[in-house]
């Protein structure tokens, strides 16, 4: 069941108005059981998967709290860490490692040996991907953890816990919701409350714009010119690799907007997932604004504890953290070397701009803010622009073949269909206006906040109709889900 | 406070539906191709005035972009009208669409995509349902939307109207014309008062991209048979009215052909063996190098569409040897 789909909208139109008619102490039963129904809609038999991990995890946390000996601590912590990441990588990574061992094999005995003898991978396991797997998974990793720590209890109400991990707006693609910040939410007073439902409503609404009329219509163009790469020239590549990074941030954070906004509808407060990331000035800041509920989750749970653990190597434990983090990051979004690479040239780019900080801060010093500002801006655009290049393709070799392509910029700019091409760059106007109003505070002026309800009422449907007229409602999932 | 925000809300409710009734009623333009078939069966209703016999097509878009009009009329004493379009509307409803304006005399052609006969459904593609709606809501309404099961897709269908007549406007407005016309905005440029494609209509691909996209059949797919029961109701239907109906191959790639060969001969043996229409000519006359397609294996490149059309008309010609008018002078 997509968020975009009518199907979607009478389902959470029947939850919010039961939600709120029941009584307090009923309230999370309805949403676990409007959660699951949400979950077995589409994947009835997978639901046993999330709900044996939250089980677990459930059973881990209480035993970790009751240990009094660090050993015996440890000892859970691992079986609770191992267990979640054996699911998850079964799931989605024991056909990247089998295959690789076998390449590996083929190409040494097809080298080596001079032999023509392939062997072909008997281990491949076609199965499909409970989903939202991987963020139930670093939720209750995070749980672990934080308990492990001394930093959280244990949750001692299994059906609230269970809430927690698989409430419906978020269990798909995030965010990364922690347990201290949800499971109180869970155990407070909620009531109808105009004001919060209208604000829910507000962040659906532009949530929808980014995805299904600004990211959707982009993908209209990248898809046809991703699935075609032979045929285009490198001026086009160039501008569809320029649509793809704002189509995936459109994507993503309008899924997000409206994962939030469905949430406060019902009364719950979700952490912000991004932060405006294209007014970044350096990738370190870029990623405090992007997918910030993973990138916090990987530098608390990853990158802080190896800087830790190897801080005697100095500047080299930064890097070297960097670039495991940010490995682990991209392969994190799926089982292909292309994924890899995309990581690990965030990596690199993090560990330039570490190692060379002070320089940057000497030569920043000379010219005027507004200039390396700008200058920043579009450097952080440009390189992630280029690491999407490797992250949208089938082979690192297809994103080699784009890259020179775009590097030899020749040939006629193909358009396509001239009202979709106009629509696109309307999209990406209207957002980067709306972000740069937000970033900068430039106007005070407000439509959507005005006293006059005329004023009010007339931008509302204007936005309505924006997104039902002219939004692309066969544009299929969110990019994110299949992560 | 909740009774005030909650009459709001469906203040605004009743605005946007107020709205969108009024998009839907305009009479401005779609901006999608497949609003032609809201052309073309104008084109059809037309013709039937006309004192000369018709000969209608009917296919997918490789009949959209596999025939020349313009040949057939001058070499044969019919006014053509081709009302291939695509075949995710299925062989069915096109068939169910020109019904009404058969007249006696016409000569029917039918010449679906051979995979559009494997794989033979009454039901029209998800894309395309909507375009079924705009043309012909009867059907629509009576074989495409089980109410009230699929009640959110008739929604979907009606606002996905809505959104390419607000788009119409938007590319009337680029384009500089006017927006007020029934079907298709771009249908005189792109579509000829016959009913065929214009040069260009597909965009070319690269040969190897054909061949990726020229995978017709999994080995497993077992041939629903329903079509010929269907093609034999419509023939006595046709015959009822005076009008006759042939069948023609639609052209094939030759790699495509011979990776399905069993299949197709499959096919071609039962309607050989249960059709009771002629089958004109055969399929190893419509057999094509990948270098005769435009953007896919079954759309002709302009040169290979008149060879295609110049080899059916004459195989078409002694069978109409004794075709009369409904007046009863010889057709030829």
């Amino acid at each position: 069941m997509l968020f975009n789909s009518v199907t979607f909208v009478a389902f959470f139109t029947v939850v919010t108005l039961i939600y709120y008619v029941l009584p307090q102490r009923f309230k999370w039963v309805w949403l676990f059981a409007g959660s699951a129904s949400f979950y077995i809609w589409s994947r009835p038999v997978l639901i046993i998967i999330p709900l044996s991990i939250i089980l677990m995890s459930y059973i881990c946390g209480i035993q970790l709290e009751k240990c009094t000996t660090q050993r015996k601590k440890r000892i859970i912590l691992l079986l609770g860490v191992f267990a979640n990441v054996g699911v998850l990588v079964f799931y989605k990574y024991a056909n990247f490692f089998s295959n690789a061992i076998f390449d590996a094999i083929n190409f040494f005995t097809t080298k080596l040996s001079n032999s023509a003898a392939f062997l072909a991978n008997p281990f491949i396991i076609k199965v499909l991907v409970p989903l939202g797997l991987s963020y139930i998974t670093f939720q209750t990793l995070g749980y672990l953890l934080e308990i492990y720590r001394g930093n959280a209890p244990a949750e001692k109400h299994v059906g609230l816990f269970a809430t927690y991990l698989m409430f419906f707006p978020k269990i798909i693609s995030g965010p990364i919701e922690r347990a201290h910040h949800f499971l109180p939410q869970l155990k407070t007073e909620i009531k109808f409350n105009p004001a919060h439902v209208s604000g829910g409503l507000k962040l659906v609404l532009w949530g929808a714009v980014k995805k299904l009329v600004i990211a959707d219509r982009l993908a209209i163009y990248v898809n046809d010119v991703f699935s075609n790469l032979h045929n285009h020239n490198g001026k086009t590549l160039l501008l569809a690799s320029v649509f793809l990074t704002v189509q995936m941030y459109a994507d993503f954070s309008g899924y997000t907007d409206i994962a939030l906004g469905l949430s406060k509808i019902l009364g719950f407060d979700i952490i912000q997932n991004f932060n405006r990331p294209f007014f970044a000035t350096t990738i370190s800041e870029f990623w405090r604004r992007w997918h910030i509920s993973l990138s916090t989750w990987f530098a608390d749970y990853v990158y802080t504890p190896l800087a830790i653990a190897n801080r005697a190597w100095g500047v080299w434990s930064v890097v070297f953290s960097s670039m495991v983090t940010f490995v682990i990051l991209g392969l994190w979004h799926g089982a292909n070397w292309t994924f890899i690479v995309f990581g690990a040239l965030q990596g690199i780019m993090l560990s330039v701009e570490f190692t060379t900080r002070k320089i940057r801060k000497k030569i920043g010093k000379k010219i005027p803010a507004i200039f390396t500002t700008g200058f920043g801006i579009v450097y952080v655009f440009s390189i992630f622009s280029l690491s999407l290049i490797f992250f949208r393709s089938d082979s690192i070799k297809d994103a080699l073949y784009i890259i020179a392509k775009i590097l030899r910029f020749d040939g006629a700019l193909y358009i396509g269909m001239p009202s979709q091409m106009v629509f696109s760059i309307f999209g990406i106007v209207t957002l980067l206006l709306i972000e740069s109003k937000m970033e900068f505070k430039l106007v005070p002026f407000s439509f959507l906040n005005n006293k006059s309800f005329a004023v009010r009422f007339f931008t509302y449907l204007v936005l309505v109709l924006y997104v039902l007229l002219f939004s692309v409602f066969d544009g299929g999932q969110f990019v994110y889900f299949r992560f | 406070m909740t009774a005030i925000f909650l009459k709001k809300l469906l203040l605004l409710v009743l605005a946007v539906i107020s709205c969108l009734a009024a998009i839907f009623f305009s009479p401005i333009a779609f901006a999608h191709p497949l609003a032609s078939i809201i052309n073309k069966k104008e084109i059809l209703r037309d013709s039937k005035k006309n004192h000369r016999p018709r000969m209608i097509f009917v296919g997918g878009s490789g009949a959209l972009v596999g025939i020349d009009g313009t040949l057939v009329e001058k070499n044969l004493p019919y006014y053509p009208v081709n009302m291939g379009i695509n075949a995710g509307f299925s062989t069915h409803f096109l068939l169910d669409l020109i019904k009404s304006d058969i007249k006696a005399g016409d000569v029917i052609v039918l010449t679906p995509e051979i995979s559009a006969l494997a794989s033979y459904s009454y039901k029209s593609d998800k894309p395309n349902r909507k375009w079924c709606f705009a043309v012909n809501r009867d059907y629509a309404l009576k074989n495409l939307y089980k109410l009230p099961a699929q009640f959110p897709d008739l929604t979907l269908d009606l606002l996905g109207l809505c959104q390419w007549k607000a788009l119409g406007l938007v590319q009337a407005a680029l384009l500089r014309r006017a927006p007020f016309k029934k079907g298709y905005l771009q249908f005189d440029q792109q579509i000829n008062r016959f009913g065929d494609a214009r040069e260009n209509f597909f965009k070319p691909i690269s040969i190897d991209m054909i061949r990726k996209i020229d995978v017709l059949w999994p080995s497993s797919n077992r041939i629903d048979t329903s079509f010929i029961t269907d093609f034999n109701d419509f023939t006595s239907f046709v015959t009822s009215k005076g009008a006759t109906l042939y069948f023609v191959f639609s052209p094939f790639s030759k790699e495509g052909y011979s990776k399905n060969f069993t299949k197709i001969q499959e096919i071609i043996s039962l309607l050989k063996k249960s059709a009771k229409f002629p089958i004109i000519g055969s399929q190893d006359g419509f057999i094509y190098d990948y270098s005769c397609f435009t953007n896919s294996p079954y759309h002709l490149k302009a040169d290979c569409r008149s060879d295609r059309t110049v080899k059916m008309v004459s195989e078409i010609k002694p069978y109409l040897l004794n075709a009369q008018t409904p007046e009863g002078r010889p057709v030829n």
